[in-house]
């Protein structure tokens, strides 16, 4: 099922006069339920004015949107959209800005309470969602401004989580995190994603870190769509990542220097440290079986294989 | 929101008032001020507004730039008229019902008072439209030099007013950001009651203040990072030239000040 189907979508700001340039310039863009979706392009290339379309922040100004159930057609702005909210969270680009409440525990709140939840069940989503980025209870009393850096970020995507939303769509949520904290991120919205069948739409300028977790890549430029697809899709056309600005991941440059030696198609190589380091220690050991074997074998030695 | 905020905001165009010494605008600005406040009557009122739309037109912005200007004080000015409508008892009675009485007197004065701001509030707005924020600042830092005198710092002023226009724009920003992010969360404003609206921009002061303050400290430490100390002597790169027009400009406004003072 798709959730998100956008045709020649067309979006500029207001503010910036009828001259600048398109923020989306006629993107056409499908995706599926169920996925985890790696968004990916350089600064200025309209990623997160994409993202705002998706819960309705953004209405297109010409073009077609429909997410979910829910049609956006350019030039009509709609009204009453709580319960696509609802359904689509939507993290903003520097999380730490968009808490507002007094306490964490009711910024968390905020949203389940504004979507209809009760009090004591607002209370229990709150500690769920806190839970789920992994910080601690205790936290639940505190002012957000007394909290560190990443701490702040965390809890802005708790604050999303707590709602419960089918598609989870955030913008550059590992940007200013330390390494750790980042793969613990991935990792979390990897387990959303695959155990409670959240769609994860994700925007991010680093390919690495989502490159063994994403099933979708899809690449922007200039307000437009230039490439969406698989991973092996994406490992077998290296220009497109190029030509988007996105910096090549070692790991991709590595296998294409493979590749380039051996002449091995991309699909027989890994594409993560961890599969290369097996793959690497499977040829050793091939190696090694082919020395002894034919150690044995006096009268064999030196002959090519 | 941003696209409503026109006050402080340069408007690139090539005009005589633009290339006017900042320091004759703001000194401009202040006689018009007081004859604004001194004008009592009709015809008074009427002739400044003539005044201010000349200046306006030989100014090359269009008038519903000015117009716009005045946008986010329309709710003040319907305050204020509706104020001196039930206050003011001067004149004949015009309607009287269940103890509510309007008179001429409160109609004349409540809309008197409203041309006034209207007048102030669009003719100030050349003021900004026609200075970059650089020059404006020179200009008020020079305006301000007697201050000195008086022990203050006038660079101190002219920087402080200076950053406080720079800021607009930001804080404005600010709480476009949190409140996309309420609307994402399900409170979106724009769906709300009007007791819901007012209950949502409380929520809104508080994040957008503590940031406020935390930019005005991140902007301190970048200054004094560069090498800014406060009250060292300073030259600048840009001198200011009073030429004959800055003459003529203040000539003007001087006999358009005499004249309301002695009509």
């Amino acid at each position: 099922m798709a959730i998100v189907r956008a045709e020649r979508l067309t979006f500029h700001y207001p503010r910036q006069g009828p001259s600048a340039p398109l923020a989306l310039n006629g993107l056409d863009l499908t995706l599926e339920a169920g996925q985890f979706i790696a968004v990916l392009g350089s600064t200025g290339s309209g990623k997160s004015t994409l993202l705002q379309h998706f819960n309705g922040i953004l209405q297109p100004v010409s073009g077609s949107l429909q997410i979910l159930e829910y049609t956006f057609v350019g030039g009509e702005k709609q009204k009453g959209l709580k319960s696509l909210r609802q359904r689509v969270g939507l993290v903003f680009q520097f999380p730490e800005h968009q808490l507002f409440e007094e306490t964490v525990e009711r910024d968390l709140k905020f949203g389940p309470l504004q979507f209809g939840q009760s009090e004591e069940e607002a209370a229990a989503s709150a500690r769920k969602a806190l839970r789920q980025v992994g910080l601690d209870d205790a936290l639940l009393q505190a002012s957000p401004f007394e909290l560190s850096g990443g701490q702040i970020r965390k809890i802005a995507i708790a604050t999303v989580l707590s709602s419960n939303p089918e598609v989870v769509v955030l913008d550059e949520p590992t940007a200013t995190l330390d390494p750790v904290s980042r793969t613990e991120l991935i990792q979390l919205l990897h387990r959303l994603c695959r155990e409670e069948g959240k769609t994860i739409v994700m925007v991010t300028h680093r390919l690495d870190e989502v490159f063994a977790y994403a099933d979708t890549f899809v690449l922007m430029k200039e307000g437009t769509v230039t490439f969406q697809g698989t991973r092996s899709e994406l490992m077998s056309q290296p220009e497109q990542l190029e030509a988007a600005g996105i910096v090549i991941p070692s790991t991709l440059r590595f296998a294409a220097l493979v590749m380039e030696r051996t002449g091995a198609a991309w699909e027989e190589l890994p594409y993560d440290i961890e599969a290369w380091a097996d793959w690497i220690a499977a040829r050793l050991k091939d190696i090694q079986n082919d020395y002894d074997g034919e150690n044995g074998k006096e009268d064999q030695l030196c002959k090519p294989k | 929101m941003q696209a409503k905020m026109m006050i402080g905001r340069y408007v690139a165009a090539d005009s005589w008032i633009h290339r006017l010494d900042p320091r004759a605008k703001l000194i401009a600005m202040v006689i018009y001020l007081v004859a604004v406040i001194l004008a009592e009557q009709f015809t008074e009122l009427a002739a400044l507004t003539v005044f201010a739309l000349l200046i306006m037109m030989s100014s090359r912005i269009s008038l519903y730039r000015y117009f716009r200007a005045s946008r986010p004080l329309w709710f003040i000015m319907a305050f204020m008229f509706i104020f001196y409508m039930l206050f003011d008892k001067s004149g004949n009675s015009l309607v009287n019902v269940a103890g509510l009485n309007i008179t001429t007197g409160g109609v004349t004065y409540g809309a008197y008072a409203v041309w006034r701001m209207a007048l102030l509030v669009t003719f100030t707005a050349i003021l900004t439209f026609t200075t970059t924020p650089v020059d404006l600042n020179l200009g008020l830092e020079r305006v301000f030099k007697p201050i000195k005198y008086a022990g203050g710092s006038p660079q101190q002023w002219s920087m402080m007013i200076g950053i406080s226009l720079r800021f607009i724009p930001t804080i404005f920003e600010e709480a476009d950001k949190v409140m996309k992010a309420q609307a994402s969360r399900g409170a979106d404003a724009q769906d709300l009651s009007f007791t819901q609206k007012g209950k949502m921009v409380m929520t809104l002061m508080v994040p957008v203040i503590v940031s406020a303050f935390r930019r005005a400290e991140e902007l301190v430490q970048a200054m004094e990072a560069r090498g800014y100390v406060l009250n060292a002597p300073r030259t600048s790169l840009r001198k200011l030239a009073w030429s004959g027009a800055d003459h003529a400009f203040m000539a003007l406004f001087i006999a358009m000040l005499l004249l309301v003072m002695w009509w």
